[in-house]
Order: C-alpha cells, then sequence, then structure tokens
C-alpha cells in the first residue's frame, strides 16, 4: 500500500478541485474588477443540493487556506442548522480554525445578514445568494435582464419601486433592497435586511456574492459607493427599532428578532448572536447605524 | 522541461491568489506573495510566474510580447495553459519597456459579457506607493480606493496611461491590469489597476 500525504486523504484540500478553484478565483478577479456585475461561473457539484448554501461554499472554499480563521452565520445565527453542518464540513474539508468571533474571523460567509460588528480590511465576507438577478422579478428570460445590464436600462426595475408606493404608499421591499454598485451596475444585496443595506457603501471589507443554484459571482470591493435605490421625495429607510429593548440583554440599536410567545405575547431579541454574546457581558462593538432621513 | 515539483499546487496558488485578489480589491495596494523555490526562466520574473501558476489552467490562454520558446514552454508544463495570439490571449505577459500600442487590440470583452476582457499582467522593474524619480506616477481613484491614491511604476511610458484610459473609458469593458515585480531578498511585489479604477499621470 503506498502511503505518501498526497493519497492519506480521500478528497483535495478545500474538498473543489483545484483546476475549479483557479476558475473560481478567476471569475472572482473579475467580479472584483467590474463591481455589481454578476459573473456566470461554474458552479461544481459539492455534497449539499444547490440552494443551500452551495456559492458559499464554493467561495469561501477558493479563498481559505491554512492560516484563515472561518467564521459562519445564517440569519445572524451562529447556531443554526444551515451554519453549524456547513461550519462542520469547512473545518473538515480545510483543518481551519472556526470561530464565532466576528472580529476574530478572517472569512465569514453568512446567510441573509452582515455582521452587526464593523468588518475591517483583513477580512472577507462571502454571502449565499439565493437569487443574484435583481431584475427577475421584472423580466423573466435571462438573455433580457442580461441585455438590460449591458445597456444600463433600468427602468422596469424604477417602475416597479413606483408602481409599490402607489399600491401601498411605500416601498414594499424588504429583504434584498435593490442597490446601484458604483453608479453603474444595479444588483440585489442578498437578501440582507435594509438594515444592513448601508453598511455595504465605503466598507473596509471586501463582499463576495455567490450564487450556487443559479451560477453567479458578484462583489463589491471595499470604498465602494453602493446607493439603496430611492426617489427624490421617497427615501430608503432602514427598519425602525425605536424604543425596543432586547429581552435578553437590555441592548438597544441593533436589528432584532421578534418573538411570539405561547400567550401571544411579543418579546424581541438582538438578532446577530455573537454580538448579542458580547453585549452581554458589557462590551459595545464597533457598528455603523444609519439614520432615517426625517 | 519538466514539471516545479518544488511549487505546491494547493497552498502556493492560494496564499498567491489571495495576494492578487487583496491587490485587485484596492488598487495601487502593493502586496508581497511568497516567495517561490524555484528559478523560471529568464524571460519571466519570479513574481510572474507566482502570478501565472496560480490562475492559469487549460480553460485560458496566454500571450508571452517576447515570444519565446522556453517561457512559452515552461507555462504550459506547469500550468497546462496554452498560447494564443494577442487578439484572443486571455492573460498578456508583457515587460514595462513595451509599446502600449498591443492594448487596443486586446480583448476588451463584451457589453453583455464584459469579463471576458483580458488580464495584463506587466513586469516592471520598481513598484512603489512613494513617488520615486524616475518612475510614471499613476494617480486612480474608484471603487476600493479610500478617496485618491498613487502608485508609481519603474520604465512604464506615460502613454500606458492614456491607451488603458482609452480602452476602458467605455466601462464595463476594458482590461484588468496586474503589475509584478521581483525586489530583492526574494519579496514578490503585486499591484493591480481594476478597469473600474479612474487613472490619469500625478503632475
Amino acid at each position: 500500500m503506498i502511503e505518501t500525504e498526497k493519497f492519506s486523504r480521500s478528497y483535495n484540500y478545500g474538498f473543489i478541485d483545484e483546476s475549479t478553484k483557479k476558475e473560481i478565483r478567476r471569475k472572482i478577479l473579475k467580479a472584483v474588477a467590474v463591481p455589481g456585475y454578476q459573473v456566470p461561473y461554474s458552479s461544481p457539484e459539492m455534497p449539499i443540493s444547490r440552494g443551500w448554501g452551495t456559492g458559499g461554499l464554493h467561495a469561501s472554499l477558493s479563498l481559505i487556506g491554512p492560516d484563515d480563521v472561518f467564521k459562519i452565520i445564517d440569519q445572524g445565527s451562529d447556531a443554526s442548522v444551515n451554519a453549524c453542518n456547513l461550519r462542520n464540513f469547512v473545518r473538515r474539508m480545510t483543518d481551519c480554525r472556526t470561530t464565532f468571533d466576528t472580529a476574530e474571523a478572517t472569512i465569514i460567509q453568512t446567510r441573509h445578514r452582515i455582521t452587526e460588528e464593523v468588518l475591517t480590511d483583513k477580512q472577507i465576507i462571502v454571502f449565499q445568494v439565493p437569487q443574484p438577478e435583481v431584475l427577475r422579478s421584472v423580466e423573466r428570460y435571462e438573455f433580457k435582464t442580461r441585455q438590460m445590464h449591458a445597456e444600463a436600462d433600468y427602468a422596469k426595475m424604477w417602475v416597479s419601486l413606483y408602481e409599490s408606493y402607489v399600491k401601498f404608499g411605500a416601498i414594499m421591499q424588504g429583504a434584498g433592497y435593490p442597490v446601484k454598485v458604483n453608479k453603474r451596475y444595479i444588483m440585489t444585496p442578498s437578501p440582507i435586511p435594509r438594515w444592513d443595506v448601508p453598511n455595504l457603501s465605503h466598507s473596509d471589507t471586501l463582499h463576495v456574492f455567490a450564487a450556487g443554484r443559479e451560477k453567479r459571482i458578484h462583489c463589491v470591493p471595499p470604498h465602494t459607493l453602493v446607493e439603496p435605490l430611492e426617489f427624490e421625495d421617497i427615501k430608503f429607510m432602514v427598519e425602525s427599532f425605536d424604543g425596543i429593548q432586547c429581552s435578553v440583554t437590555g441592548g438597544t440599536d441593533a436589528f432584532m428578532d421578534e418573538i411570539y410567545e405561547s400567550d401571544g405575547d411579543r418579546k424581541h431579541t438582538i438578532n446577530d448572536s455573537n454580538f448579542m454574546d458580547k453585549v452581554r457581558v458589557g462590551i459595545r462593538p464597533r457598528q455603523r447605524l444609519f439614520k432615517n432621513p426625517a | 522541461m519538466i514539471r516545479e515539483a518544488s511549487y505546491d499546487e494547493v497552498f502556493d496558488s492560494q496564499r498567491h491568489f489571495r495576494s492578487i485578489l487583496d491587490s485587485m480589491a484596492r488598487p495601487g495596494k502593493i502586496n508581497q506573495m511568497k516567495d517561490l523555490e524555484f528559478d523560471p526562466p529568464v524571460g519571466l520574473m519570479r513574481s510572474t510566474a507566482a502570478v501565472c501558476l496560480s490562475l492559469l489552467n487549460h480553460d485560458v490562454s496566454f500571450y508571452l510580447s517576447r515570444g519565446n520558446q522556453t517561457e512559452e514552454e515552461f507555462l504550459k508544463i506547469n500550468t497546462g495553459s496554452r498560447p494564443s495570439s494577442m487578439e484572443e490571449a486571455d492573460f498578456l505577459i508583457v515587460d514595462e519597456a513595451e509599446s502600449p500600442d498591443m492594448v487596443r487590440f486586446v480583448k476588451e470583452g463584451l457589453l453583455t459579457y464584459p469579463e471576458q476582457g483580458a488580464t495584463f499582467i506587466i513586469q516592471t522593474r520598481g513598484v512603489s506607493e512613494e513617488r520615486i524619480e524616475g518612475y510614471l506616477g499613476i494617480h486612480m481613484e474608484g471603487p476600493g480606493i479610500n478617496g485618491d491614491k498613487d502608485l508609481y511604476v519603474s520604465g512604464l511610458k506615460a502613454d500606458w496611461i492614456d491607451v488603458l484610459k482609452e480602452k476602458n473609458s467605455e466601462f464595463p469593458l476594458g482590461v484588468d491590469v496586474i503589475l509584478v515585480n521581483d525586489a530583492p531578498e526574494g519579496r514578490l511585489n503585486i499591484a493591480c489597476i481594476p478597469r473600474s479604477a479612474r487613472i490619469s499621470e500625478v503632475a
């Protein structure tokens, strides 16, 4: 029996084969060079179904090396099923250290949230994106949306926001609010709440958005202008948690989960689990808070 | 010629890629790549070899401005990539002294698929974030840059800036540039000018 290091494992480091990693890496570089544009990529088979975070895994596993510290959250929580299973998988495939501490992580994979704590230039945040095509709600065909992006023809998107306002008195888009990147491409920030959207703009961190099922990668580099779509008289607003306290820590000014109790009462808790843990012991990490226009 | 055995396909390429990515995401920022344990042929700098071995494979093609047999063979054997014409190449490896006229002929992508634009790897004798006399100063603004940033490159002719500006004028079409340089003590420098950067000559 041949016992060499090469054959001591039945899988490649980071699960994905090197040739495919190279392809994903080249696509990430192009996505960085054209901020907001969705680059098609190979989306190789993973041991989980497409649409369950494969895109995030592709990006994370192409980026990750033995020195990295990996954190993964699902809707803000380190403890939910999706996060736990993907964390175990990444740890087994890479032998990387994993952490719950946002400040300590070098690669953070996330589903539907940006961490409450401000990220630094030493970190990369990878988003699991279900539907990367922001125009899909107004245009069904891929060849047409591609043409619309090519021509920066976003009239249909603006009309849909206008119609939403006329019908409901507000722009109803809650998660995945459309944004314009670098004054060129409209993109979806993946279904993060509005609360997180302003934090994409001029941050210190590289944001990588990967959609495994739809086979697209797009990026927002650090220090890039990201503007939520808004009208001159109807402004973008984040969720308001005025007067709401976290029932566990007493903290305020964070994105809150609303929890209904069996007797119909409701209470709130801070959604970002690591942030909540820190607030609970009296640390208040640095945050970027957006002020709604009066 | 045989494949370089000391190059770690998994971990060296990953480390080099992270340096390239950091430089691409922060235009004008110089990163130091981990050194290689072998000498590439004379026409290729160590840093060029590092970038090529980390990014190239059989899916892409390259063009060497100084089309030398040995260098071409080295890249073919170590990456599986294939040489092609200037107009077709995905990666173009050129020297700083090269005339920028060739930029006009390379792939810039389509409006529907701008990622098909080519990537330049320019071999220089020096890159610096500080002003150095005789170096070409490139002033940059745009995504990835906090305010503005100056990058100084040795030997590059000033018309590179005009030609790149023209090539990248119809964003998202354009080319991305990776500047490499072998500094003393095995420091492999890398800096990038993605097409999103708005560039001009430092006055």
